[in-house]
């Protein structure tokens, strides 16, 4: 051996590892027609639409599938025509009738009819996957003819329409899924085989096709230009999965992706005013609150409940955590829905006043507390960084005597734990599956309000009441009177914030439209 | 050598009963509920869909059956069913392997060849510059959180620089050649699509430089010290004096005494990086078995928290049989029987 001739092979490849490197730069400058989204996609369980619940799920079935109903940003509470193009709702809210459009047709060129509305809530019901608990209260579904299906209920329920606009109710092609496996008859959890087809096909009557799918790596959607409605811009849609935000941020500043979605605070923060980016900010549907046990000291003292809620430097909490991006909430439901006016959110609001709070802790005769807080470490709703609100409640309540002692724990065994009722204190949140005020009723009918060991029956009553009447404003009424109970001061919630979202994208993009459940409308994005 | 070979396999078993076992308690001991995580809060409010999860992922038998069960199915080779995915155990592993395997290999190879030639020059050039920059790579590069490197290098190299793609395995919108091993680099080339082989070599650069860093540290670190000791050998004093050139010296007569303790190093960190490393790969998106442990760890997924683990079991174990058959051929001395 020659040691010149090792010193050249070392030069060469050398040489060859630069070139490679210098040459192979991505050519993000002629993507015209193609959006490339970064976002962390490692949640996505199945893409089977019918049994998919998870948040980056909702990602890919709804581009690719439509429902009878939809709701779309900015006025995401009303309910608009998807595949139906119209409906009637008995006097009871318990039988729903729709009639479908009559252009619509699924990937494969079948058309979507009556048949395959019956097919897909009946599987969504029976194959018993992580949504199908929101099918529970449909009795039968019934083909009248073939444009015209009829959804019986078991039980009057008025938030049934708002509920069709969850993805577990995506409208699948009965004829392909059927040919793969797929079974809508009960005994389908055991039966249906088609799950995994959905991997590599979609099966939908959506403006875009899944062309591949593959676990925390990327999706590809191509434009389906048969689609019933306006024809998307975007001939080609690719969501890359990259888990950290930061990288998010890098790679819209690059020009290598369109848009970030899982940006902190503090990166969005960051991006603002940057040349070729502009950040759009929208409500988000997460709703933050601190959860007091009533059945420990020093929170089954209802005069101490009372005090933590003046003790709280709210304004704060929003301005230095969030960095002003969400906003102070006085109850669970999101301001300006349905029997939550903005009017009512403010009116209800508790002033940060430490005189009152420590007055009050005098008369409850708590001079000194000790309790413990546990919350899901390391999470962000939207804007809000738990970890800092920790720190920040434990030193406002340090000033009214209470020591609360910071047990940060792993998100599975919070929600576990949570769920039991173990926790002394919790922050906990909500986030709705479908945009109805009934979906943020459980605050009172046993399934939150147990975990606190606190019970209200007028509060169930009213619920229970809202959620079977059909007329909107009695039913605005009546919620209105659950924020107030919800609000009261020996209540077991102090409610705290509404995050906002953020999300970065390129200057060029325009037509963003977010919604908090649903996301974007893929179909609507187009370039400058 | 073969009564030998198959004396380790059996002894191997226990230790692969034992890593399931150990695996099995903790996924099943954790004070997190595996039915709320996996269904979701608001289903499992619903007594009819958690009996049916109960019932379908057998946790509505005692724990000790459940076990039995799974080992059972373990002796025909079936690792299970994914409870996140629906799909075998093992079609997700072979999907999240090749990832793996492309980049640890390829670092290993990396560290090696950097390791080895500046532990070798540090020692013949013992207190010279480069003897100085290779204690200083080694010290960094054991020390340096790979974390912040990998974080680092995005930063300046992609963003900055601009001379590395973003992360990921492929350019956005590339279509992956079709699967053959599952190894982009292998499959491109078997394809004959050069066009893609180059484009996944380029992905690798940066979590190859940042894994190989770690490696270089170590491998650096023994070859110097091994290579010194050999140096002052007897043996080598007489290869001087019969006149032998000092590369034949080096490579021949002291390299190859030097080389047991490298290749244990080695081995243990080949094992270490195909066993996945998360925080490489969540920065580099390279779904790899390391994202797939976290992910499946996270969600409380049993069955591929347990074929993971298995896996990673049977490596070192493969491995470490490995390194002790290289040693009987670099070292002759060495004989097993």
């Amino acid at each position: 051996m020659n040691v010149r001739w090792i010193r050249s092979a070392v030069v060469t490849a050398a040489a060859v590892f630069v070139a490679t490197s210098l040459n192979m730069l991505p050519a993000s400058a002629q993507r015209t027609d193609v959006l490339i989204i970064a976002k962390d996609i490692s949640d996505i369980r199945t893409p089977d639409p019918s049994k998919s619940y998870d948040i980056s799920g909702v990602f890919l079935q709804f581009p690719v599938y439509s429902r009878l109903v939809r709701q779309r940003a900015p006025n995401f509470w009303k309910v608009d025509p998807d595949l139906a193009e119209s409906w009637s709702v008995s006097s009871d809210a318990r039988v729903y009738t729709f009639k479908l459009r009559s252009d619509a047709v699924f990937h494969a060129g079948n058309p979507a009819t009556a048949e395959d509305v019956r097919f897909s809530l009946l599987r969504a019901k029976n194959i018993k996957g992580y949504g199908s608990f929101l099918a529970d209260p449909i009795k039968s579904v019934e083909v009248l003819d073939p444009r015209t299906v009829r959804i019986e209920l078991n039980d009057p329920d008025a938030s049934f329409l708002a509920a069709l606009t969850a993805g577990v109710f995506s409208i699948v092609d009965s004829k392909t899924v059927k040919a793969q496996g797929g079974v809508e008859a009960v005994g389908a959890d055991t039966n249906d085989k088609a799950e995994q087809w959905f991997n590599t096909s979609s099966a939908g009557s959506g403006p875009y096709r899944l062309i591949r799918y593959t676990r925390e790596t990327e999706i590809v959607l191509e434009r389906f230009d048969r689609y019933f409605g306006p024809k998307p811009f975007f001939r080609q849609i690719i969501i890359r999965h990259v888990k950290d935000p930061s990288t998010q941020a890098l790679m819209v500043q690059r020009g290598d992706a369109d848009l970030a979605l899982d940006l902190s605070v503090d990166q969005a923060e960051s991006l603002m005013g940057k040349p070729g980016i502009q950040v759009f900010e929208d409500p988000s549907a997460w709703t933050v609150y601190l959860g007091l046990n009533t059945s420990l000291a020093p929170w089954n003292n209802p005069k101490v409940r009372q005090a933590v809620k003046y003790a709280i430097d709210y304004d704060a909490i929003v301005k230095q955590i969030m960095r002003g991006h969400g906003r102070r909430i006085s109850s669970i439901m999101m301001p300006a829905m349905l029997g939550f006016t903005e009017t009512q959110n403010r009116a209800l609001l508790y002033p940060f006043d430490s005189t009152k709070a420590t007055a009050l802790m005098r008369e409850a005769g708590v001079s000194r507390a000790s309790v413990s807080l546990t919350w899901a470490s390391g999470a962000n709703y939207g804007a809000l960084p738990l970890d800092r609100l920790a720190q920040k409640l434990r030193t406002d309540l340090e000033k009214i005597g209470i020591d609360l002692r910071l047990e940060p724990l792993q998100q599975s065994i919070f929600l576990t734990q949570y769920r039991q009722g173990k926790p002394e204190t919790a922050i906990g949140f909500w986030f709705p599956d479908f945009m109805d005020p009934d979906n943020w009723s459980y605050f009172v009918t046993g399934f939150i309000n147990r975990r606190l060991r606190w019970e209200s029956p007028d509060g169930q009553r009213l619920v229970e009441e809202a959620r079977m009447t059909g007329n909107a404003q009695q039913r605005a009424s009546l919620y209105a009177q659950y924020n107030e109970l919800l609000a009261a001061p020996d209540s077991p919630y102090v409610f705290l914030v509404q995050p906002t979202n953020l999300t970065a994208a390129r200057a060029d993009l325009a037509n963003f439209r977010y919604h908090p459940l649903f996301f974007l409308e893929f179909e609507l994005l187009r370039r400058k | 050598m073969l009564r030998y070979l198959l004396r380790r396999l059996i002894i191997s078993v226990p230790t692969l009963i034992g890593i399931t076992l150990i695996t099995f308690l903790i996924s099943h001991l954790l004070p997190a509920d595996l039915v709320l995580i996996n269904l979701g809060d608001r289903a499992a409010q619903n007594p009819e869909l958690v009996r049916a999860f109960r019932e379908r992922w057998g946790l509505d038998r005692p724990l000790g059956i459940q076990y039995v069960v799974y080992l059972g199915s373990l002796v025909r080779g079936n690792l299970g069913t994914s409870i996140s995915t629906h799909r075998p155990v093992l079609t997700e592993l072979a999907l999240s392997l090749p990832a793996t395997i492309e980049l640890a290999t390829l670092s290993t190879i990396v560290a090696f060849i950097i390791g080895i030639g500046l532990g070798i020059l540090a020692a013949i050039r013992r207190d010279s510059w480069i003897d100085w920059l290779a204690r200083t790579v080694s010290i960094v590069g054991v020390a340096v959180p790979t974390f912040w490197f990998a974080i680092l290098l995005v930063s300046i190299v992609y963003f900055h620089l601009g001379w590395a793609p973003p992360p990921g395995r492929l350019t956005v919108g590339l279509a992956p050649p079709e699967r053959i091993t599952g190894m982009y680099l292998v499959d491109s080339l078997l394809h004959g699509r050069v066009d893609l082989f180059l484009d996944a070599l380029h992905h690798f650069v940066l979590p190859v430089i940042v894994l190989a860093t770690v490696g270089v540290g170590y491998v650096t670190r023994i070859t110097r010290a091994s290579m010194l000791q050999a140096l002052q050998q007897d043996y080598i004093r007489t290869a001087q004096a019969k006149g032998l050139g000092q590369l034949v010296i080096v490579l021949r007569h002291a390299l190859r005494n030097a080389l047991i303790p490298i290749l244990t190093v080695g081995g243990t960190l080949y094992a270490q990086l195909l066993s996945g490393t998360v925080l490489t790969e969540t920065i580099f998106s390279w779904p790899g078995l390391g994202r797939y442990a976290f992910s499946s760890a996270a969600s409380l997924d049993f069955p591929a928290v347990m074929g993971v683990a298995l896996f990673v079991g049977v490596f070192y174990l493969m491995i470490n049989l490995l390194v002790d058959m290289l040693y009987a051929l670099v070292n002759p001395r060495i004989r097993y029987g």
